[in-house]
């Protein structure tokens, strides 16, 4: 009842913390993204952004540990697009990881940061939040009537 | 469901690297194999084909980082070539036509390693 | 070095009290017991020396430890209970040994005072500690000056402490009464005010008030230990009746001071916890005031305050819901999901419909039905709006997870707070917007320079062609184009156009426009087929928002003739007679239109030119000039001035257009370029002294 004016749906998806399951997380999003109609290269950026940000959870927050809960959650409303994913594991800092520095990188023999920022490129807003001992989120959003 | 393959064939001294499917952080390791077997055989020159691959994330573009050193290091280099826009977007966002060759078509980076090398003599 | 100073400094007071103890020492051994009044004095000023010595010796090692008043009535709790012990423990063992005294005289005797020396000695340093202590305690945390107080009671301590040399002689026993009287009530009067209790923490609170009452009763104790038959009495008479004044003044002052302490502790309880807030906000704000002139970037802002709003209102989460195109979404969450602080937050919103204009308001969250959609449970929130400009542009919220509700002091620290937020936010979004501003302006002055470089330096000069162009530029760079090319000595050409559009890339367009002509106009001779080649070479470049107003022009000086194409442009005029003529083949704009459509809508235009002929060319910002009705300046008043003037040359005629316009636009800004650029064609001079031609340009500036 309250919220007549911007119509809010969501969609969930639950999946343990494995590499495995990108492919299901990747078409889970693009499912859900393809129901409002995203052009189809906004929905390739999303998936990238998604597919980031599950991948650093697997890797940093549940450190490979194969049994971790993912869950995933789609919102629509008529001006976003919005992705929250939830996990259990480590609270890691995002703001703490500087922008890659390629030419460093490959002195150093080392890969990371990337992913982060590809999200923070691909997505209007990227927030993150810990409530430590609890959970995770990391919230991902793409503006609808911004993207042509 | 096979989501990502690799498949390698020799032109001369260059080896070229098909890629296939979708390149995540699961199918990267298989990249990294692909990868680690070249390095074995010595076979440093190589070109990897984007054509059939439909994704890329930056857990694939990290094999890249992990391997160019080496390839370089023994005069030899990763050339990339075939990529469609979408896969091609990704490498440009993070700044890799700075540190990579990239190329239209395979024969193109081929002939790269050729031209390289006729110099030389 | 000064560190080494004052070692040195207390060095030199411990080998004083070193001294004057020892020459007490052997004062007491080779003039034992003495009964005559010079060696009693001389026994108590030695015992005095070695008190205040030692008492000063203590004075500067405290100061340089720096101790907390706990510490300090540790300390002394530790000292009363150590003379309570020796006063309890020195009946049955000193007591013996002064009984065997009297039975085997000589090697007891020397023994007895040696113990008893040492005795009185360990006694006379714990009360030495404890009474600097109670002065440390006294100066703790006192605002006004107020050693005259204590002072005095230090005066008559002493006095009434001598004054026990005159309890030889009864009549004078009133001294030594009134002395002691006296000290008790300044002893009363300077226990009272106990300033430093409110300074310490809760916690600390509660142990002090569990030690004042112990230490109390042992002062007391202490104070009765001292009747006139126990051996502590007899042992401390023989060693100085004053010392033994001293110590019951000492534990007199003990017992009130800790009764006192008590009962103080007992009632600032409550209110500790209120003190032990107010410093954290105190100290919040302090660190919350810094931020707002040092933090500008909005997002660390916005984790500041929530954090500090966490730490202001005890609460175990918060948030800020900041209005994002009047929806309302959570930033800087603290210890809390956003899907919960998005919940909490719609909640707050439907409850409380006027959230806009009240200050901080609390909700519990009994009847909040998604309560278990929640991943934490949360039983109460608070928000405070944020306001800019008296508008709540979000809302500061704060949620608990105990069962404590908020409370007023909670909602004064939340408003407070909200309003030092407002400020640190207001100002960093003014920061952001002057470097927005900032970085606008340089943009519009590398979109002026490119539009500067752009456009011809100068007119081209031709024997029986004078021209004239004058361009003004608006604030904002608008995308006016204009261009001659003298392509070889017969042919002239020359280009105006209006790139849609502002700023850098209307600019940037220009260039691309320019080159795209200059090519052209070397190899094709006809108007129309440069447009319609300008529009497949732009169809590569121009997005889709984009297109190009333009108008392009060949006069054949040989042939006198005028060839004249025209892609969406304002019309071109002829005025020929004293009549103004609109020229206007059809043709679309470039850029919108790339099928052969646009080449079969263009038209080429052909006339002859005659003696006198005027053409003139303009873009919309002359017609389209507003005055502060906003009316347009429009094509009838321009056409009428063209005709009025049509006898000058094409300096003036633009001259009197650029002056008329200005003087219709007034103060009313300038929205657009105003590009005018006018063609002359065989002027025959009606004044035979004026100068023939003038091909000067025009340097008008706004």
């Amino acid at each position: 009842m309250k919220s007549k004016k911007s119509k809010i749906e969501e969609k969930e998806l639950v999946v343990k913390s494995r590499t495995e399951n990108l492919s299901d997380i990747r078409e889970f999003v693009s499912q859900g993204a393809l129901l409002i109609g995203l052009p189809a290269k906004v929905i390739d950026n999303i998936i990238l952004a998604v597919d980031e940000a599950c991948t650093n959870i697997i890797k940093h927050a549940y450190k490979y540990f194969p049994e971790g809960e993912i869950i995933i959650r789609l919102k629509f409303s008529s001006e976003k697009f919005t992705v929250i994913i939830i996990d259990h594991g480590v609270p890691f800092k995002p703001e703490t990881i500087p922008d890659p520095d390629l030419q460093r990188y490959y002195r150093q023999h080392r890969v990371g940061g990337l992913g982060m920022f590809l999200m923070k490129s691909l997505m209007d807003e990227v927030k993150y939040v810990s409530v430590p001992g609890k959970y995770n989120q990391v919230l991902l959003s793409k503006k609808l009537s911004a993207t042509h | 469901m096979a989501e990502f393959s690799t498949s390698t064939k020799d032109v001369g001294e260059v080896s070229v690297i098909y890629l296939q499917g979708y390149l995540d952080a699961h199918t990267a390791p298989a990249l990294e194999n692909t990868f680690s077997n070249l390095v074995e055989k010595g076979k440093y020159q190589t070109v990897v084909n984007f054509k059939e691959l439909a994704y890329i994330s930056s857990a694939g573009l990290g094999v890249f980082m992990a391997f160019i050193e080496k390839m370089r290091e023994n005069n030899g280099d990763i050339k990339l070539s075939s990529m469609n826009d979408k896969v091609f977007n990704i490498f440009d966002l993070l700044g890799f036509p700075l540190l990579y060759e990239i190329y239209k078509t395979e024969d193109e980076a081929i002939n790269k390693y050729i031209e390289s090398k006729n110099l030389e003599k | 070095m000064n560190f080494e100073l004052s070692r040195l400094k207390i060095n030199a007071k411990f080998q004083f009290f070193i001294g004057a103890a020892i020459i007490l020492f052997f004062f007491k051994f080779f003039i034992p017991s003495s009964e005559n009044t010079v060696s009693l004095i001389i026994n108590e000023l030695l015992v005095g020396i070695t008190i205040a010595s030692f008492i000063f010796f203590l004075m500067e090692w405290i100061h340089i430890k720096k101790v907390n008043p706990l510490s300090l009535v540790m300390n002394i709790g530790i000292l009363t209970a150590l003379i309570f012990f020796f006063i309890i423990f020195s009946n049955p063992l000193l007591g013996e040994l002064s009984s065997r005294t009297q039975s085997a005289p000589l090697r007891f005797d020397l023994i007895y005072s040696l113990v008893s020396f040492i005795y009185s000695t360990i006694i006379l340093g714990s009360v030495s500690y404890i009474f600097l202590a109670f002065r440390e305690l006294y100066f703790l945390k006192q605002k006004r000056n107020v050693s005259t107080y204590f002072n005095t009671m230090v005066v008559f301590i002493i006095l009434s402490s001598y004054s026990t040399l005159l309890q030889q002689n009864p009549d004078l026993l009133y001294i030594k009464d009134t002395f002691f009287i006296i000290t008790i009530l300044l002893v009363i009067l300077n226990s009272i005010k106990i300033s430093w209790i409110a300074f310490i923490i809760k916690k600390e609170k509660k142990i002090l008030l569990f030690l004042s009452i112990i230490i109390a009763v042992l002062f007391v104790l202490n104070l009765a230990g001292n009747s006139d038959s126990s051996t502590n009495y007899q042992i401390l008479t023989k060693f100085s009746p004053a010392f033994l004044q001293f110590l019951k003044i000492n534990m007199i002052y003990g017992a009130i001071y800790f009764s006192i302490l008590f009962f103080t502790t007992l009632f600032h309880i409550p209110t500790a916890e209120a003190f032990d807030r107010k410093a954290q906000e105190v100290s919040s704000l302090q660190y919350f005031s810094k931020l707002i002139t040092e933090v500008f970037d909005f997002d660390d802002l916005v984790d500041t305050i929530a954090e500090i709003a966490s730490k202001v209102s005890s609460a175990d989460a918060s948030w800020i819901a900041w209005k994002d195109n009047d929806v309302l979404k959570s930033i800087g969450n603290k210890s809390i999901g956003f899907l919960d602080a998005d919940l909490l937050t719609t909640y707050a919103k439907d409850t409380k419909k006027n959230i806009e204009v009240s200050g901080t308001e609390f909700l519990a969250l009994e009847k909040f039905q998604k309560k278990l959609q929640l991943s934490e449970p949360f039983y109460f929130i608070s928000f405070s709006p944020l306001k800019m400009h008296n508008e709540a542009k979000g809302f500061l919220f704060t949620a608990r997870k105990n069962n404590f509700a908020f409370d007023d002091e909670d909602k004064n620290a939340l408003d407070t707070f909200s309003d030092y937020a407002s400020v640190a936010i207001e100002n960093s979004h003014l920061f952001e917007e002057s470097i927005v501003k900032e970085r606008l302006e340089k943009e519009l002055d590398l979109a002026r320079e490119v539009q500067r470089k752009i456009l011809p330096a100068k007119n081209p000069d031709y024997k029986d062609l004078n021209i004239s162009s004058v361009f003004i530029p608006a604030f904002e760079v608008g995308g006016d184009y204009y261009d001659f090319f003298e392509i070889d000595s017969d042919n002239f050409g020359f280009v105006i156009a209006d790139v849609s559009g502002k700023g850098i890339s209307a600019a940037f367009i220009m260039a691309e426009v320019k080159g795209i002509f200059e090519s052209l106009s070397k190899t094709i001779r006809s108007p129309k087929e440069i447009l319609v080649k300008a529009n497949e070479i732009l169809q590569r470049t121009l997005d889709r928002k984009s297109f190009v107003s333009a108008a392009y022009g060949l006069i054949d000086l040989k042939n006198e003739t005028l060839k004249i194409s025209r892609a969406g442009h304002c019309p071109v005029l002829l005025i020929r007679n004293n009549i103004a003529e609109n020229m206007k083949p059809s043709g679309i704009g470039l850029g919108l239109n790339f099928t052969e459509h646009f080449a079969n809508t263009l038209e080429e235009l052909k006339i002859d030119l005659e003696e006198n002929d005027t053409i003139v060319l303009y873009t919309d910002g002359i017609t389209e000039a507003k005055n502060k009705n906003l009316e347009d300046f429009g094509s009838g008043l321009f056409e009428k001035i063209l005709l009025e003037n049509c006898d000058r040359n094409a300096d003036e005629i633009s001259n009197k257009v650029i002056h008329e316009v200005t003087l219709f636009s007034q103060n009313n800004p300038q929205h657009d370029d105003i590009t005018l650029v006018i063609l002359k064609w065989k002027q025959i001079l009606k004044n035979d002294g004026e100068k023939e031609w003038q091909n000067s340009v025009l340097q008008l500036k706004t």
